[in-house]
Order: C-alpha cells, then structure tokens, then sequence
C-alpha cells in the first residue's frame, strides 16, 4: 500500500495542469478576485480580500472533485492499476491509496494557504480559529474527492466525467453564493441553495469567523463524512480496474 | 478531410455534442433570466424600536437581537442592519460606503435626496459576457478532437500534403459548426419566451464571440499536450481575465489595469455589447481588433503546429 501511495503522490506531483491548478490558482484567483471587487465592500466589518479569500478556497477546495478520477483512470495509470490489479494486494488497499494522495496533497496546499494568509492577515480566517476553517476544510475535501471517485466509477468515462464534475461544481458555486450572493438570483434558487454542500460549507465558516457561533460545526462536519461514506461505499462496490 | 473526420467522430461520441450544447442553452436560459430580471430591491434588518415603511427600492425586516447576525449580512441575506440602541441608531453593512450614506439620510429623513444606485438593469451586455466565458469552456471542451490526435495522427496528417494552416482551420471550423449551432437555436428558441427582441447586430457579436473563442482555444491547445491541460489553464485563464476586463463589475481606476484591459478580447465584446444597449451602431474599431486577435491566435498556432512535427 505504501508503494501505490508513493507513486500515486509522485504522479500527482508530475501532473503539470492539476499541481498549477492546486498551487497557483488559490492565491492568484483571491488577490484578483479581492482586488477586482475592493470597490463593493466598505472594509468595517470585512474587506473583498476576506469575503473571496473564504469563498474561492472553498471553491477550490470542492473543485478538487476532479483529482481522484485522473489518479484512478487517468490515461497514464490505466495500464499501471492493470499491473496492480493483477498482484496479490487487495482491491481496497488500491482505491484507499488513491484517496489518502487525492486528499492529503491538496489538503497540505491549502490549509498551508489559510496558515500564511491567516499569518499575514491577507484574509481573516479566522485568527485563533483558523483551525476550525482548516478541519471544515479537510471535510470538504474528502467529501469532494469521494464525490467524484463515485461520480467516475459509475459513468466509466475519466474524460466526460471530469467535464461533467467542472460544471456541477460550478453550478453548485453559482448558486451557493461564491461569487455574488445568492439572494440576487430570487426565492427559488435561495431555496435549491440549501442543499449545497457548498452553502452549508461557506454558512458555518462565516458562523464561526463572524458571529463566534459554532452551532453548525459539529452537523456540518457529520453531514460532510456522512456523504463522504456513502460515496467511498459506492466507489468499494464499483471499482474494478480491469473492466475500464 | 480533418473537418469531416471531427464531425464524424462527434456524431460517434455524441456525449460531448450534447454535454456542450445543454451547457450552451443553461448559458443562453441564464442569461435571458437576468436580463429580464427586476433590479433586486435592498433587504434592510432593523433591530429595535424602528419602524420604516418598505418601498420599491427597500424592504424593511424587523428581526429580534437574538437573529442579528453578522453572517447573515456577509451571505447577503441582509444588505444592511439598523441597530437602535437607547434612542440613537447605528448603521452596520458590508457593502460600499454610498449604501451607508443613503441608510444613514434615511435615518435623518432625508430619504431619497441622495439614493443609493441599486443595480442597473441587466441588459444586452450581460447575455453577451456570460456568453463569452461560457464558449470559451465549450470550445476548451471541444478541442478533444484536436488531443486525441495529438498522439501521433497529427504528424502523419501534416507530413502529407496537407497544409498546416488547412489544418488548425478545419479544427477551428468543426469546433466553430459545433457551438454555432445550439447558440443561434438557443437564441431564436429563449429569447422570444423572455420578450427579449433579436437583433442582427447581437447574432453578429455572437458569430464573433466564437471566432475569438476558438481561435483562442486552438492556441492554447497547440501549447498543451493534455486536453485536462488546456482546459484547467484555459478555464483559469478565461476566469481572471474577464474579471480583469470589468465586463461584470467596475473595477477601480489604475494605470495597470487599464493598459491591460486594452489586450483583452473581453474588452472590446463588452464595448460592442455596450453599443447595443446604447442603440447606437457598432464600434468598427472592435470589430476590426477583434478579427486582428483572432488572426493573430491563428498565426501563433499554425507555427506552433509547425513545429511540433
């Protein structure tokens, strides 16, 4: 198992497109994003720095659905996982490798971010309470990534699936408040809005930061590893390397 | 011969067809929403002793202390608070200094003297720019058929007699074909269910939309090897400059940015977008720059096809 995780987090690290995306999007999308909407927040209680740094990194965070379909399907490891697959190691140890890498990589990128950020008060994420930010973090990012080993098990197309994930993702930012609030768009996407795993998300941080409320930690966290086991079930009862 | 083979291939692998084309309708239904949707009235908490009437451009929420939130204001429940404490109020919102002001002439009952500019509403423009960022994806989605022969097919095409350029056209062409069609449909089908009139200047912006957007896709493909690639940095690419561009939000004045704006596409869509909302004819200048850029993106791909061989 050590071995799939080695190399699984090496090739991880040589995907050029997914590593840029990990470590250059976050700070360049919060410092344009920040800068760009600086004119629409009037910094008393927080400034657009804030505001986005919170809600891309959250974007992001749930935009990593795409990592664990290319780690398991992924044109250069299909051939790999045949080799692995036909060894005597259990199926499990596979699939549970490629989760702890698709997880822990990103997981270090980011919470790194929230640590400097936080440091340097570029974004409050919460000062002393950053630690809340980074686990609700961590939730996140397994619920995402086991989201979409799921989705990829059961379409059995890397490529469409990886497409098919982006726009859900972006459907569920656009309608969870990332990018402008949600209340803009009427009642009845302010309803659907609620099912969000996104606005639960983005709701209990600006709980936790704003208010002192951790009311919603606890559920949010439970509700995130909830799905999180349903769909790491769903990828065990499904994931047979050598029928793709 | 390679136009026929990606049409071809398309009709084999519909999945991306369709995928492409209900994001292309979900874009246009969008977009026609907004821009028949009713200027958002603002969405004032009050907490204490005050009673305001609400009106078109302010609703009025009495909500006790114990719901004051400072999340709700941040998530946009709320546009603003009026605290009343022991007689003398207090005005708490994160949103710019001019919505403050205009709360605070309320409060002294000089209501409407200096009013806050709520949105203006959406119009033309805005169908255009969504529109924009979303061909750009298509066409990143679309260009599969360029990688898929980029394992090797594309040298032995372009070791024939087929010409480069013939090449990276026929390319731009399918993909073109491909978005054109549920674009102008979308169009023709929406926009009369939202009394959004068609006009022939709109068609022309869009057909010059997806001439940039592939064009500009084709480059940045030629410059990735994986089509995961091309789509990750085009997304992010397509993201920060149109935020860049201030197509959706005015951005503050600064020398830097202003030069930079000058070299984006999205600049000179939104000024003939700007120019059908104003009714007045279409800037030739933007026209003739965006043609010069999407030739441009055409140069720069041919040589860089040449030189993959």
């Amino acid at each position: 198992m050590k071995t799939i995780i080695k190399q699984d987090f090496f090739n991880l690290l040589k995907n050029k497109p997914i590593m840029m995306y990990l470590v250059i999007y976050p700070p360049l999308l919060i410092i344009v994003t920040g800068f760009v909407f600086q004119n629409y927040f009037n910094n008393e209680i927080l400034s657009s720095y804030d505001y986005y740094g919170i809600n891309i990194l959250v974007f992001l965070t749930t935009a990593s659905v795409i990592i664990l379909p290319e780690l398991m399907f992924g044109s250069n490891v299909k051939h790999v996982n045949f080799r692995i697959i036909y060894s005597p190691i259990s199926r499990e140890k596979m699939y549970i490798s490629k989760i702890i890498v698709a997880v822990i990589v990103p997981f270090i990128i980011f919470s790194s971010y929230i640590f400097i950020f936080n440091l340097f008060k570029i974004v409050n994420y919460g000062s002393n309470n950053a630690v809340d930010m980074i686990i609700i973090e961590f939730f996140l990012l397994l619920f995402s990534i086991s989201f979409g080993g799921a989705f990829c098990v059961f379409s059995k197309n890397e490529d469409l699936s990886t497409k098919i994930l982006n726009l859900i993702v972006n459907l569920l930012a656009a309608i969870s408040g990332v990018f402008f609030p949600v209340y803009l768009l009427g009642k009845n996407i302010e309803k659907i809005s609620i099912i969000s795993p996104i606005s639960l998300v983005l709701n209990t941080i600006y709980e936790i930061i704003y208010d002192g409320n951790f009311a919603s930690f606890i559920p949010t966290i439970s509700i995130l590893l909830f799905f999180s086991v349903i769909f790491i079930s769903l990828i065990h009862l499904n994931y047979h390397p050598e029928k793709y | 011969m390679v136009f026929k083979n990606n049409i071809y291939r398309m009709w084999k692998e519909k999945n991306y067809v369709w995928l492409s084309s209900i994001i292309i309708l979900v874009t246009i239904w969008v977009s026609a929403y907004v821009t028949t949707m009713k200027s958002p009235s603002l969405t004032i908490g009050t907490i204490g002793d005050i009673h305001y009437h609400s009106s078109n451009d302010f609703v009025f929420e009495n909500i006790s202390k114990t719901n004051y939130s400072r999340s709700n204001l941040i998530r946009g429940k709320y546009d603003a608070y009026i605290i009343e404490k022991k007689g003398s109020y207090t005005v708490e919102t994160t949103k710019s200094k001019e919505l403050k002001e205009t709360i605070e002439s309320i409060l002294e009952k000089k209501i409407s003297k200096k009013p806050y500019s709520l949105p203006q509403k959406i119009k033309y423009s805005t169908s255009l720019n969504l529109l924009t960022v979303t061909l750009m994806i298509i066409s990143l989605i679309l260009f599969k058929y360029y990688f898929d022969e980029r394992k090797g097919i594309n040298k032995r095409i372009l070791i024939s007699m087929f010409s480069c350029t013939n090449y990276v056209f026929q390319h731009i062409l399918s993909v073109s074909l491909i978005i054109i069609i549920p674009t102008l449909l979308g169009i023709l089908v929406i926009f009369p269910f939202y009394n959004i009139s068609l006009k022939l200047s709109y068609l022309f912006i869009v057909l010059l939309i997806v001439l940039i957007s592939t064009s500009f896709t084709m480059m940045l493909s030629s410059f990735n090897r994986k089509n995961q690639g091309a789509l990750l940095i085009g997304t992010m690419l397509t993201a920060i400059l149109t935020l860049i561009s201030g197509n959706f939000f005015t951005i503050k004045n600064n020398y830097f940015i202003n030069k930079v704006q000058i070299l984006l596409p999205q600049t000179y869509i939104n000024t003939l977008a700007e120019n059908i909302d104003k009714n007045v004819t279409l800037s030739l200048f933007s026209i003739i720059v965006l043609i010069f850029m999407s030739i441009l993106f055409l140069m720069i791909s041919i040589i860089k096809n040449m030189k993959l061989l």
